[in-house]
């Protein structure tokens, strides 16, 4: 486990103000604002990892990756919760985040399935859309990956959150992200969590480095945007343990130097 | 050597630091502190208490943070001090060594405060004095175990840390707030002083000295 993997959040999920690329002017990728195609064509990445909780960008940012020559690795983030029929506050306690990737041109479709197994069906929302380990397993096949993201994870969740006891029944062995240079509050005790939980279930880890902006500087507008899209203000963002201006590119590159 | 002897309540030496910082918001990557409240004490004597005012030229106190803060502009700008030397003579005692850091949601929101400070003064914030063994005591986070019936798991340094972490995540109104928690435990406190952070540290070092004896604490 040595290269640390680059992580972009979706804009259309509320999580990252990196819009995937320029809209306005798809034949000339180098004008308008950052965004992740253009500096994946300046820092010649070869591969986008693309993580987002729909597919509403995924049709145009595959087209756009293909004109560009870039792989694009795409990645479903879905809420788990134990049982898509319990609903009450106490199950909230127990609910994670798993992001599943497609490994082929074939995952796409499996994807859609497993995408729509929840999102189409009204028992499974409880604030937000759910998916438990039976559906998950149910359209489960070979062409998905499945990914614990560090912050979100049964693990990190059953370490921080009074009254988590989640017992995950993935359909497969999980690969761990192991999260680096985010300077955040947790991240060394969601580590030490990995380690005791991995020590056993020996999984294979990536390192990653998830990016929500361009530029540390660039952590100010991005808290505006989350602050309009939770309804609150910037003075007061409402977001717990929203401690780090270091989930950026600047700092990706930096550790990759 | 006794049983229980290690327990916190009986290191009659030990000394302790309680700050609180008033900021100008609840951002946690932006918002700077005006105002660092700061006592040292041990179990049974107090050492010394001071407020200080930190100078922003450009500080802007949001509608909700002076109102319950009661932020005096023209009072702030005769009293404030220099960020640079005031972060220093902070962090000289808040790193020290010998003297364990107590203060209400240092964890979930203080501790985010300092390093904003730090943040800007272009200095590069971390938390390596979280994850100090048995260095931080957030008396909120004890309170909350205390109405829950619950008992801090002091094994070892990582479970203490993630015992204050899970009950800094307890969403149940439970009737932590320093001012609630002083009158449920019977301390006289200024009620009228509240939010500032002079009078908080106060307040936060009797709350503690409570609840060394409510927990079995090292």
């Amino acid at each position: 486990m040595s290269e640390i993997i680059p992580i972009f959040y979706d804009h259309s999920s509320g999580r990252s103000i990196l819009r995937f690329a320029d809209s306005e002017d798809k034949n000339n990728l180098d004008s308008g604002p950052t965004n992740i195609l253009k500096l994946a064509k300046k820092y010649d990445l070869k591969k986008i990892y693309f993580v987002s909780d729909c597919f509403h960008t995924f049709v145009e940012s595959f087209k756009l990756c293909k004109k560009a020559g870039i792989q694009l690795i795409f990645g479903l983030e879905i809420t788990m919760c134990p049982a898509i029929k319990e609903k009450s506050d106490e199950s909230v306690k127990n609910h994670h985040k798993i992001i599943v990737f497609g490994k082929n041109s074939q995952s796409y479709k499996d994807l859609i399935k497993l995408y729509s197994s929840y999102k189409t069906n009204s028992e499974a929302k409880y604030y937000v859309y759910r998916c438990d380990d039976e559906i998950l397993k149910k359209h489960w096949t070979d062409n998905l990956v499945l990914v614990l993201p560090f912050f979100s994870s049964a693990i990190a969740r059953n370490t921080l959150v009074y009254g988590a006891s989640i017992i995950p029944n993935y359909p497969v062995d999980p690969v761990v992200m192991r999260e680096t240079g985010s300077n955040h509050i947790h991240e060394k005790i969601i580590n030490f969590a990995l380690d005791k939980y991995n020590k056993n279930q020996k999984l294979e880890e990536i390192k990653t480095k998830t990016i929500y902006y361009e530029n540390r500087k660039d952590s100010k507008p991005w808290i505006i945007f989350r602050s309009i899209y939770e309804k609150t203000e910037f003075s007061s963002p409402g977001l717990d343990f929203c401690c780090s201006d270091e989930f950026c590119f600047e700092s990706y590159l930096e550790l990759t130097k | 050597m006794s049983i229980g002897s290690n327990l916190l309540r009986f290191q009659k030496n030990q000394e302790f630091s309680a700050d609180d910082l008033e900021t100008e918001g609840l951002n946690g990557i932006y918002s700077r502190p005006w105002q660092w409240g700061h006592v040292e004490f041990t179990i049974d004597r107090n050492i010394k208490d001071f407020s200080r005012y930190i100078w922003w030229p450009n500080l802007n106190v949001s509608k909700d943070a002076a109102r319950i803060t009661r932020f005096n502009y023209q009072d702030y700008k005769d009293k404030a001090e220099d960020p640079v030397k005031l972060l220093e003579e902070f962090e000289d005692i808040f790193y020290s060594k010998s003297k364990k850091v107590v203060n209400q949601n240092l964890i979930g929101f203080d501790g985010l405060i300092l390093n904003n400070w730090r943040r800007a003064l272009g200095k590069k914030p971390h938390w390596d004095w979280l994850y100090e063994p048995y260095k931080v005591y957030d008396t909120l986070a004890l309170s909350r175990a205390f109405k829950k019936g619950l008992t801090p798991d002091t094994s070892s340094p990582e479970a203490f840390l993630i015992f204050q972490f899970k009950m800094l995540s307890i969403r149940e109104r439970l009737k932590c707030s320093l001012g609630a928690i002083g009158k449920e435990l019977k301390i006289e406190f200024n009620e009228a002083g509240l939010h500032n952070a002079a009078d908080d540290t106060l307040l936060v070092r009797e709350v503690f000295r409570k609840q060394l004896y409510h927990f079995e604490l090292v």
